[in-house]
């Protein structure tokens, strides 16, 4: 079992990863090739090789994903625009400085228009409502500087639909209502930081509840799960761990074991991390991974945005350092 | 690109089984031909049945291709759920001149009446296609029950209905609905797409509407007339007993999410509220003391005695018995204290019961900070000063246990015990 982090067996698995066009699972996972690519690269870049996948290529990939007609951008072409690919698109754009490349008046115009009269985001034209996608909206507008400057949307709406998510445990659901999730209390939380408003939104006792409902997700073998009676997973490890970050309560778990954990899911031979031991590893579960481990403080790699999971010098320059009040350092 | 539960062992013995490999490319071919059929079909436009057998015949291959559920859905859209729309029935050239025409007087039809056939053929033409559809749908959802563009289809299916059927037979389909809902959710107590699904199937049978908005505008409008909330408070009851008394979180989050409603519409007053505020911590008391080590059971717990012992500085409207006076909570808090040190005999290593003394302490001595009732007939017990040093030494003794026997957590539990010293 590997002890330390396997630094050049990952980008190499990473650099890899489109090589692999003889494996049915490439081409069953065309739907979230663009999130892929912003896995990958933040995986590169939080290992500190940033130039690992080509920057020319990169930038025609997310361009061949957008949309002109509507500024929303898909997971490949040919695949329709969605709030979870344009995120993915402006994110890796915004890594590697290249927002220019795109229409952004566009891309915000197609934010906007999923807004719903109660706050919320659909994912796309088709209308699935989720408070994830009130994530995805308040990210992309923030990345692009649009947050305070996008017409038709209200951030004070899609504050008010998350915290209608919010439940009793701490914790927040897909829509209210909702059982609590990880993934669900990461963009929720997420979604309120990048406002701004998290701190005036939830009460001490509040955020007591939800580290407290957090904290509960480390199992005995340092792995976190992602709801009650669950099995720990590197990808609920970051939705957990980042969600404590952003509250201040890092230091309410053991980040020795998690550190094990995370390490113990490496694919040694061929890099890569898995969602746990012995499994087959994917980019995913390597950029949660490693953004963990960032978060733990693992020596050698870049600081992570828990907000935003983007190499945290990305977005201080575009996005913290631009606020009156520099809510990164309440972090 | 993103798999959960695949051995790498078993993953690596198929990349080198040859036969496997040759499979596996004859099968990527397959794929992209079909993909590129499909999407080759959408370019052009096609609304077809050709195509729909086509997005078909993709999506079980990978039903992750949300592009495709768009295709389908654009194609049932001008295909088979078009919207009814009557036909322009142009007045009878005959029928004013032709009085005298035998002929035409008998076979002509009240133009009323056949709108009215036409829409019920429609009608059922439509409530085919619409099974048609939920049926395709089901052993998708079976296998990839985790799938959230199926759970979407599906409920586009159901809300198609809404729009297109007249208002009964849409009901009937939402109706039905339920059906699958619990089944799916006996199959995985907590699935919670399921859970979310059943709010949402439920919250259209109270209340029908066209269009697709979050769950809980419909929650505040729906009528009493209408209303489940009893039906499912019900289910409720039977689910947080868990199938094969397996706990259940997803139960118990859905029960605490459904009282407030419960007793606005029982119309209870304070004493009925008080009431059901010891049943339900007796239901507790009676699974903890079985299982003192199921958390979902201490998440309700906690619900209960939270939500009804600390004013709540944020509209937090879910307090059973909010008119309990200071006394009556402190009360409250100290028999559960009590019951829960009655237990810790039992199960001296019981972190569960460690964590909640040690927050009902907490309470305690916050609400005994609140100003006392203005009527003061409070049936308060003495409090002195040593009792209140003595229950912040029992605190520092159960969290120097916690400590000790969850160490993962020591640093929120020093946190605590920092927070008795001043
Ligand atoms: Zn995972």
């Amino acid at each position: 079992m590997a002890s330390t982090l396997l630094t050049p067996k990952h980008v190499t698995y990473i650099q890899s990863l489109d090589t692999k066009r003889d494996r049915l699972d490439y081409h069953l996972t065309e739907h979230l090739r663009l999130s892929g690519i912003y896995w990958g690269l933040t995986s590169l870049h939080l290992l500190n090789h940033p130039t690992a996948l080509p920057r020319s290529e990169t930038i025609a990939f997310v361009k061949s994903c957008y949309h002109p007609s509507s500024g929303g951008l898909g997971a490949s072409p040919g695949h329709d625009p969605h709030l979870l690919y344009t995120l993915s698109g402006i994110q890796v754009l915004a890594t590697i400085n290249a927002l220019d490349e795109i229409d952004c008046d566009k891309v915000v115009e197609y934010v906007s228009k999923l807004q719903n009269p109660d706050g919320s985001f659909s994912g796309d034209e088709w209308g699935e409502v989720d408070s994830r996608f009130v994530y995805c909206a308040l990210n992309t507008l923030s990345l692009l500087g649009r947050l305070d400057d996008a017409p038709s949307v209200s951030v004070e709406g899609a504050v008010g639909f998350v915290l209608r998510c919010l439940n009793a445990d701490g914790g927040f659901g897909m829509a209210p209502g909702a059982e609590s999730h990880a993934g669900q209390i990461f963009t929720c939380v997420g979604a309120l930081k990048i406002a701004g408003v998290f701190e005036k939104s939830l009460s001490e006792d509040q955020v007591n509840l939800l580290g407290d409902w957090l904290c509960e997700r480390q199992l005995p073998n340092g792995g976190l799960n992602g709801r009650p009676e669950k099995l720990e997973d590197v990808c609920y490890s970051w939705w957990v761990l980042s969600s404590m970050a952003m509250i201040g309560r890092l230091h309410w778990i053991d980040r020795e074991k998690l550190v094990d954990f995370i390490l113990s899911c490496q694919d040694e031979e061929n890099g890569g991390i898995a969602d746990r031991k012995g499994n087959v590893a994917d980019v995913f579960h390597t950029v949660f991974g490693l953004a963990g481990l960032s978060l733990l403080g693992y020596e050698g790699l870049k600081e992570v945005d828990p907000v935003y999971c983007m190499p945290k010098e990305v977005t201080d320059k575009i996005v913290w350092n631009h606020r009156k009040t520099p809510t990164s350092q309440s972090l | 690109m993103a798999s959960h539960g695949i051995s790498r062992s078993e993953y690596a013995a198929q990349s080198r089984d040859e036969h496997l490999r040759e499979k596996e490319l004859k099968k990527i071919k397959e794929y992209n031909e079909l993909a590129g059929i499909v999407q080759g079909q959408r370019l052009a436009k096609e609304y077809t049945l050709d195509a729909l057998e086509g997005t078909a015949r993709l999506l079980r291959l990978n039903p992750e291709y949300y592009t495709i559920w768009n295709y389908r859905r654009e194609i049932l859209q001008q295909v088979l759920l078009v919207k009814y729309s009557p036909p322009e029935i142009a007045p009878s050239p005959t029928s004013t001149s032709t009085e005298t025409d035998p002929e035409v007087h008998e076979t002509e039809q009240d133009p009323e009446e056949v709108t009215k056939s036409l829409h019920a053929a429609y009608t059922s033409k439509a409530t085919l296609h619409l099974k048609e559809e939920l049926a395709f749908l089901l052993p998708l959802l079976s296998s990839f029950p985790k799938c959230y563009w199926i759970w979407n289809h599906r409920l586009w299916t159901l809300q198609r209905a809404t729009e297109i059927l007249p208002a009964d037979k849409a009901g009937i389909f939402w109706q039905e609905e339920l059906g699958l809902v619990g089944l799916m959710l006996r199959r995985d107590v907590r699935n919670f797409h399921g859970w979310m699904y059943r709010r949402f199937v439920i919250s259209n049978i109270e209340s029908p509407r066209r269009k697709n908005v979050s769950s809980d505008e419909v929650e505040n409008s729906s009528s009493k007339d209408t209303s489940l909330v009893e039906q499912e408070f019900a289910y409720t009851t039977k689910m947080v007993q868990g199938i094969g008394g397996m706990s259940n979180y997803s139960a118990w989050h859905n029960r605490s999410k459904l009282i407030p409603r419960l007793l606005s519409e029982r119309n209870y007053g304070s004493q009925e509220r008080m009431d059901f505020l010891e049943d339900e911590l007796e239901l507790l008391k009676r699974n903890i003391s079985t299982n003192p080590h199921d958390q979902s059971l201490w998440f309700y717990h906690r619900w209960l005695i939270y939500s009804n012992t600390i004013t709540p500085d944020r509209d937090t409207p879910d307090a059973i018995s909010p008119a309990m006076s200071r006394g009556t909570k402190l009360l409250m808090l100290a028999a559960e204290i009590g019951n829960l040190q009655d237990l810790l005999e039992a199960h001296a290593e019981c972190k569960y019961i460690l964590k909640a003394l040690v927050e009902y302490v907490g309470l305690s001595q916050r609400v005994r900070k609140d100003p006392k009732d203005p009527d003061g007939d409070e049936d308060e017990e003495e409090w002195t000063e040593d009792d209140e040093k003595k229950q912040r030494e029992d605190a520092r003794g159960w969290l120097a246990r916690l400590i000790s026997i969850d160490p993962m957590r020591k640093g929120r539990y020093q946190e605590i015990l920092r927070g008795l010293e001043d």
